[in-house]
């Protein structure tokens, strides 16, 4: 694989909402680098006909719930540890670039 | 009242049951170790110390009453800090939760508590559990009980330190890629990372969620398995609980006297020149008293376990990105003063939330899953997570257990390897292959380097044989004595 | 130049579940916000999903009404994007392996049937809602109200197999029908329990590929939903004709304005990354519950609508009208079931007439719902035998209606009251007509020259004389009599 530019991981961080200073570009860039050209290793396993392991439990089919009501949080609990609220809502800052 | 020294749970135990010592006593000889010794280790991001009292005096009661008496109850135990317990706080090691108070409890500490068990702090950790020498901890690293300066592991490196520096007699860690196992190793405790599936992940802060598991951190194999008796179990909470039956392993253990017919499996082919030679000479004298203990030594191979550390880079940060998206700025954690919209709030907020190594493995799991890189990595990684898996199967056809070394080298000093990340991953090349394949490993103090520092050797056992790998564990301990050492702080 | 247009929707039903999706905490609509939260759905540090069980069974019903094959493997997945009303970042929702697969709606619009495909159903969680500040005077920022965070939807996705804004609100209408019969959504499309997303697109007639498609959003009732598409097309006619390329874009419809807007290259930014949900392992359905549950499904309308027009030989529309809703068609079987047992042709259509005339115009006057009016089924078939039994005129039988509506009387009672029973007796009917008939002369002797039109005029006299009481049959042959003597 070719290595990835400066635009491929902005990109990746935009996607991943984390922001990258760009004095610090260069440094991460080649470190991410090394990683990924390590994690090309798995390219040399032979994995014809082998399927993809999702999970290692050994129940192999998700539990399903019986439909019935149990208590919600208290709302005390619920804003415990928000960082900014209105009433019973979480406020966030204000929306740009979409219009609604 | 005994001298107060060097306690195992089991002791405790007893002398509880006797009535020759409260748990109101126990737990004010363990807070006031923490309090004389927190400050130079690090291992404690929380002590409460007031619902400690409280849970220690109510343990008493029930212990005069013999009301239920198990055998965690009067217990003092520590949570690593991204185990939640309701109404403390929970920061998992990262400045983003530095505030955040649990508005509930975690399967595990309820059961704890259940159990009478006194849960008295929450210990230190690499940010969302992701390190190996606990360096990531935005609370500062913890030292090494055994020699100053030195890492003691991660990312459950709080929680053995305190076990090895007698803060507590047990602890709770997680363990991802070996962050239970690795840090036993440094600290010269016994830690075990349960089969997946057999402790319930609900209210354990996330990493990666098809490798995370909950497991004991004690100075013993015998208070390891009175640990993990309580902890494991079915949990409708957790939709990936195993419904396996439960089963009391610690009881059976004192009867343990050799190992006659037990087949244990041995990789020589994992002994690379990339291991210590002290690491290399550990091992193979474990091998021989293993032999001595009339274990079987077979040679077995695991041919895929190389690509291991390859495999687990690309599968736990891609799950990770996902799970550590909730970290946002908007219903509990810290939101950045700099936020002008949602936009930036995301942006902002978790940039400055975030530690170096999370932000790395988040956008390394980001690249992996996203358009184009999918197959490549992602999927090419679980396929070869099926290669691994089947490695241990094929090996479990003729064997009981798999030992391996822990770690490829003892303790290294605080800050020796944060210039390369991939020096600190491959710190991890024995116990990443262990959840990966989903099975359940022990790692158990095997020797001292000529400075003091612990060295262990891990057991690998088939899926829910931790009753296996306790006797094979014990009968080893018993031998050697290893746990008998204490460090000087 | 024609353009043809090209029409798939996307449909989200929220399903009528006690509870969310993945946590147990009540799906209720209209609550106080956040009240409805707890740490699964508020996406708290360490919390997991359990899935809901009804929501399976639901989503499996609405697949076999809508012929699907229901896939005993399916997948939970994670659809990755940052938004303020997903607490936990990433939708849990099902992509590469959904729970049904390959289905069909039939639409029957004006005699016509178009064979809309249907080409899959998934089951995924709803996000919880953004409240903008303009709505509530507050500038500086927007509210989230998570109590819809995590309540069961399932998204139905058609092929682009409609061809006009026409047959989108008709398959709409029936999807929407059918979903409420088989009791798994409500379609009540101003809650937003049903919403629909168009991807449309023109190409010249005759070509074989399509043409770039724009998804518009946020129509939330069927005259949107036409408008919104007639709107769009248009747009993107003009667009062609002015020489310029139409983009790929999402776009959501001013309700205002009557325009689409674009939501601005936000789509260019997303890449959701989807990855099988590792909290939750895959959905393994035995063949025998899946089989239970087909068994347990309620007549769809379009098998309802065919029973009606060949066992009832009721006419395309009174059948069409009468299995519109589930409740109507319950009502009217429910009254025929009572009123006649045979249930003979003539007494099907006979009271389809009374309901679809009179019942229905009372249910929109008094907008309540057929089966909360105070007319019972019971009161029903007492009327249609007061009628039958030439009581009570066609006409009076209205005015009952219309206190039975009110006050939920038994008819008899209504009748008795306010006397109103029909005269059929010979003598005061023969009185009457011959009143009549002095009265006007020139009517009849305009009958008699052979225009027999005029009988209408003076059958209504004699409903005149007697307060509408006469019975109008009578009167009819009465009068000819009469007349002819």
């Amino acid at each position: 694989m070719t290595p990835l530019t400066k635009s491929d991981i902005k990109k990746i961080a935009r996607l991943a909402q984390l922001e990258i200073d760009d004095s610090e570009l260069d440094q991460k860039l080649s470190e991410f680098n090394r990683i990924l050209s390590f994690t090309e290793k798995l390219a040399s396993a032979n994995v014809d006909q082998i399927k993809p392991t999702q999970f290692v439990s050994e129940e192999t089919k998700t539990p399903l719930s019986e439909d019935k009501v149990k208590p919600s949080l208290d709302q005390e609990l619920v804003f415990q540890n928000a960082p900014d609220r209105q009433d019973f809502f979480f406020k966030v800052p204000r929306m740009i670039g979409e219009e609604k | 009242m005994p001298p107060p020294k060097d306690w195992t749970l089991s002791e405790l135990r007893e002398l509880l049951d006797k009535g020759s010592i409260s748990s109101v006593e126990i737990t004010q000889h363990y807070l006031q170790r923490i309090e004389k010794y927190n400050s130079n280790l690090n291992t404690f991001i929380s002590v409460i110390r007031d619902q400690a009292l409280i849970l220690a005096e109510l343990a008493d009661k029930r212990i005069a009453n013999k009301d239920n008496v198990l055998p965690l109850t009067g217990i003092p135990i520590a949570l690593k800090d991204n185990i939640l317990m309701k109404d403390v706080g929970a920061t998992a090691g990262s400045k983003f939760l530095k505030d955040f108070v649990s508005p509930y409890h975690s399967t595990v500490a309820k059961k704890l508590l259940d159990a009478g068990a006194v849960i008295v702090g929450k210990t230190n950790c690499d940010e969302f559990a992701m390190g190996s020498s606990n360096e990531n901890s935005a609370f500062g690293p913890v030292h090494n009980p055994w020699k100053h300066g030195f890492a003691p592991g991660g990312s459950s490196g709080g929680s053995a330190a305190s076990v090895a520096a007698r803060l507590v007699p047990a602890a709770l860690g997680t363990d991802t890629g070996g962050s239970i196992r690795q840090p036993a190793a440094f600290c010269g405790v016994v830690g075990l990372k349960p089969t997946y599936g057999r402790v319930s992940r609900y209210g354990i802060i996330a990493f990666a969620s098809s490798l995370d598991q909950v497991g004991p951190l004690t100075r013993t194999v015998k208070d390891n398995a009175m640990v993990y008796d309580s902890l494991c179990g079915h949990d409708p909470m957790d939709s990936t609980s195993s419904k396996h039956p439960n089963e009391i392993t610690y009881k059976a253990l004192d009867s343990v006297r050799d190992l006659k017919g037990l087949k244990i499996g041995f990789a020589r082919e994992l002994l690379t020149e990339r291991i210590d030679p002290l690491i290399r000479d550990n091992v193979l004298a474990s091998i021989e008293i293993y032999a001595k203990l009339g274990a079987v030594i077979t040679d077995v191979s695991l041919p895929h376990l190389d690509y291991g550390i390859a495999c687990y880079y690309v599968l736990a940060p891609a799950e990770a990105s996902a799970n550590l998206a909730r970290y946002d700025g908007i219903r509990f954690t810290a939101r950045s003063p700099r936020s002008m919209n949602v936009e930036d709030t995301y942006a902002k907020s978790r940039s400055e939330g975030f530690g170096p190594e999370v932000k790395r493995r988040i956008l390394l799991g980001t690249f992996v899953l996203s358009t184009g890189y999918y197959d490549t990595f992602y999927l090419k990684a679980q396929k070869v997570r099926s290669l691994i898996r089947q490695d241990f199967m094929n090996a479990f056809q003729n064997v009981d257990v798999i030992l391996t070394p822990t770690t490829p080298s003892p303790a290294f000093p605080l800050g020796s390897k944060n210039e390369n990340p991939l020096d600190m991953y491959l710190s991890d090349a024995f116990t990443v292959p262990v959840p990966i394949a989903g099975l359940p490993g022990i790692s158990i103090p095997s020797g001292f380097t000529n400075d003091s520092r612990p060295m262990g050797i891990q057991l690998i056992g088939k899926p829910f044989a931790e009753k296996t790998l306790f006797e094979t564990a014990y009968s080893f301990e018993q031998e050697t004595l290893f746990h008998e050492r204490v460090p000087t702080l | 130049m024609n353009y043809e247009t090209v029409i798939g929707l996307e449909v989200h039903a929220q399903l009528k579940t006690k509870t969310k999706l993945f946590c147990r905490c009540e799906n209720i609509y209209g609550q106080s916000p956040n009240t409805l939260t707890c740490p699964v759905c508020l996406a708290m540090p360490g919390a997991l999903p359990v899935t809901n069980i009804q929501a399976i069974e639901f989503a499996i019903k609405a697949g076999f009404a809508l012929g699907c094959e229901i896939q005993n493997h399916s997948v939970f997945s994670r659809k990755n994007y940052f938004y303020p009303d997903l607490p936990k970042g990433y939708q849990i929702s099902q992509f590469d392996l959904p729970l049904c697969l390959n289905g069909q709606l039939e639409v029957t619009i004006a005699d016509q049937t178009l064979n809309v495909r249907i080409q899959r159903i998934h089951v995924e969680e709803d996000a919880g809602k953004l409240l903008h500040g303009d709505n509530l005077q507050n500038k500086e920022g927007s509210l989230v109200d998570l109590n819809r965070a995590g309540v069961p939807l399932i998204e139905i996705v058609s092929h682009p197999d409609m061809r006009s804004a026409e047959q989108a609100a008709e398959y709409l209408r029936q999807l929407r029908s059918i979903l409420r019969y088989i009791g798994v959504c409500d379609g009540n499309m101003e809650e937003g329990s049903l919403r629909c997303d168009a991807n449309i697109s023109i190409r010249k007639p005759g070509e074989q590929t399509l043409g770039t498609k724009v998804e518009v959003k946020n129509m939330n009732s069927f005259k949107n939903v036409q408008k919104a598409i007639e709107y769009e097309v248009e747009r993107q006619v003009q667009f062609l004709e002015s020489g310029k390329t139409i983009i790929q874009e999402t776009r959501l419809w001013n309700p205002d304005r009557n325009i689409t807007t674009s939501m601005r290259s936000k789509e260019e930014a997303h890449d959701y990354r989807y990855f099988p949900d590792p909290d939750l392992l895959p959905l393994e359905l035995d063949t025998q519950w899946i089989e239970t549950i087909k068994s347990s499904l309620d007549e769809l309308p379009h098998a309802r609508l065919q029973r009606f027009q060949k066992d009832l030989k009721l006419p395309p529309y009174d059948a069409s009208i009468l299995t519109s809703e589930k409740e109507i068609a319950d009502y009217f079987e429910h009254t025929l079931s009572l009123y006649d047992e045979s249930k003979t042709p003539a007494k099907a259509k006979a009271l389809s007439n009374l309901i679809m005339g009179d019942v229905l115009r009372l249910s929109n006057e008094l907008s309540t719902p057929l089966h909360q009016m105070k007319i019972t089924p019971v009161h029903l078939c007492k009327l249609m035998n007061l009628i039958d039994e030439g009581q009570i005129s066609g006409k009076i039988a209205k005015d009952i209606l219309d206190d039975m509506a009110k006050t939920g009387q038994n008819p008899e009672e209504i009748v008795k009251e306010k006397g109103l029973t029909q005269i059929s007796d010979q003598g005061t009917l023969h009185r009457c007509i011959q009143e009549v008939i002095e009265n006007n002369p020139k009517q009849v002797s305009d009958f008699r020259a052979g225009k027999e039109k005029i009988l209408g005029y003076l059958v209504g006299q004699v409903m005149k004389a007697t307060q509408g009481k006469a019975n109008p049959a009578m009167v009819n042959t009465m009068l000819i009599e009469e007349l002819k003597k």
